[in-house]
């Protein structure tokens, strides 16, 4: 995954929006990160370390919500969650169906003074 | 305090472009293949023995993603084919602004079908959508049979597996049956095509393959 990049993301659009609300450091932001996405938390904060230095951003906390995917089977109904890459429903076997979470890469929310 | 929610997506910037390249695809009746594997997998020779099949019948465009080079591109210029080269310089994927540049030096108006040849590398392309591409990831036999367990986001995303390099099963450990049964686990949707290019074996079924895709993009498209 590119966590570099998506954080840098992150810390741009967070100074710009922060600009347009009138915040002039910013205290804490929120990511969801779904477990199918491939990117990693780990990598995520450290990349928010090294580049919130000098930015608005520079004494914000980092909180990553990491969502397990859930899926619902389209032979059957069931839904559940699974948490490895086994696509098979847990109930009747099927390997048909549908993500409900997991696939999230948001930038939720964030606070500032 | 103030507390802003915004809810965005944080690959917006590459989503809002590849819809961008999803429309003109889908104005113009093109249907993208992007090809996915490691480095040395083949996709390359994949093209080689893959255009002459279908380049009669078909506008066939490709675009080249190479870190630095243009030795692929030049390999597959040679097949009469229109080629765009892409140089990421050191990035090991390509992404949706590159592919639009791309699209803008390519006949639209006479193309059917643009293969894209991502960067070798089963983790970063997968996470990029170039904007309604087929994603096609290609496995070889000297690979080994870990790939699908260890890169699964590739075989999730994508719509078919082509297993290159089957002429060296009978060398090898590789078990084709096993593997498959792995990558059905992943995907079970995924269609198979186990190729050998020097032994030109099940090179036409998988072009008849991206006919049918083709096709099936077409009829499903509002424009046709």
């Amino acid at each position: 995954m590119h966590e570099l990049g998506m954080i840098q993301s992150v810390i741009d659009t967070v100074v710009t929006q922060a600009h347009e609300h009138g915040v002039e450091k910013i205290t804490f932001i929120k990511l969801l990160v779904g477990k199918l996405t491939g990117a990693n938390a780990k990598a995520l904060e450290f990349g928010f370390d090294a580049l919130k230095i000098k930015t608005k951003l520079a004494e914000a906390e980092l909180e990553i919500i990491e969502i397990e995917p859930v899926f619902t089977c389209n032979s059957c109904g069931r839904v559940f969650s699974s948490d490895g890459w086994s696509f098979c429903c847990e109930k009747c076997g099927s390997h048909s169906l549908k993500v409900i979470k997991g696939e999230e890469l948001l930038l939720d929310s964030f606070e500032g003074i | 305090m103030v507390k802003v929610v915004l809810a965005q997506k944080i690959l917006q910037a590459n989503e809002e472009v590849a819809l961008k390249n999803q429309m003109l695809l889908k104005e113009k009746g093109v249907v993208m293949v992007n090809l996915i594997s490691s480095p040395g997998a083949g996709k390359t020779t994949l093209l080689e023995k893959t255009l002459p099949l279908l380049k009669d019948k078909f506008g066939v465009g490709v675009i080249e993603g190479d870190i630095y080079t243009t030795q692929d591109a030049e390999r597959i210029a040679q097949k009469g084919v229109e080629v765009v080269q892409i140089n990421t310089e050191g990035a090991c994927h390509l992404d949706a602004a590159m592919i639009r540049e791309a699209l803008d030096q390519l006949p639209m108006d006479h193309l059917d079908i643009v293969f894209v040849e991502n960067v070798g590398n089963l983790v970063c392309p997968a996470e990029f959508d170039l904007g309604g591409d087929l994603k096609i990831v290609v496995s070889s036999v000297s690979e080994g049979m870990d790939k699908p367990a260890k890169y699964p986001l590739a075989f999730q995303k994508s719509c078919a597996n082509v297993i290159t390099k089957v002429d060296l099963v009978p060398y090898t450990d590789f078990d084709l049956g096993a593997f498959i049964e792995t990558v059905f686990k992943i995907n079970p949707t995924l269609k198979i095509f186990p190729v050998s290019a020097v032994k030109d074996e099940g090179i036409e079924e998988w072009s008849q393959f991206i006919g049918r895709m083709l096709w099936k993009r077409r009829r499903e498209s509002d424009a046709f």
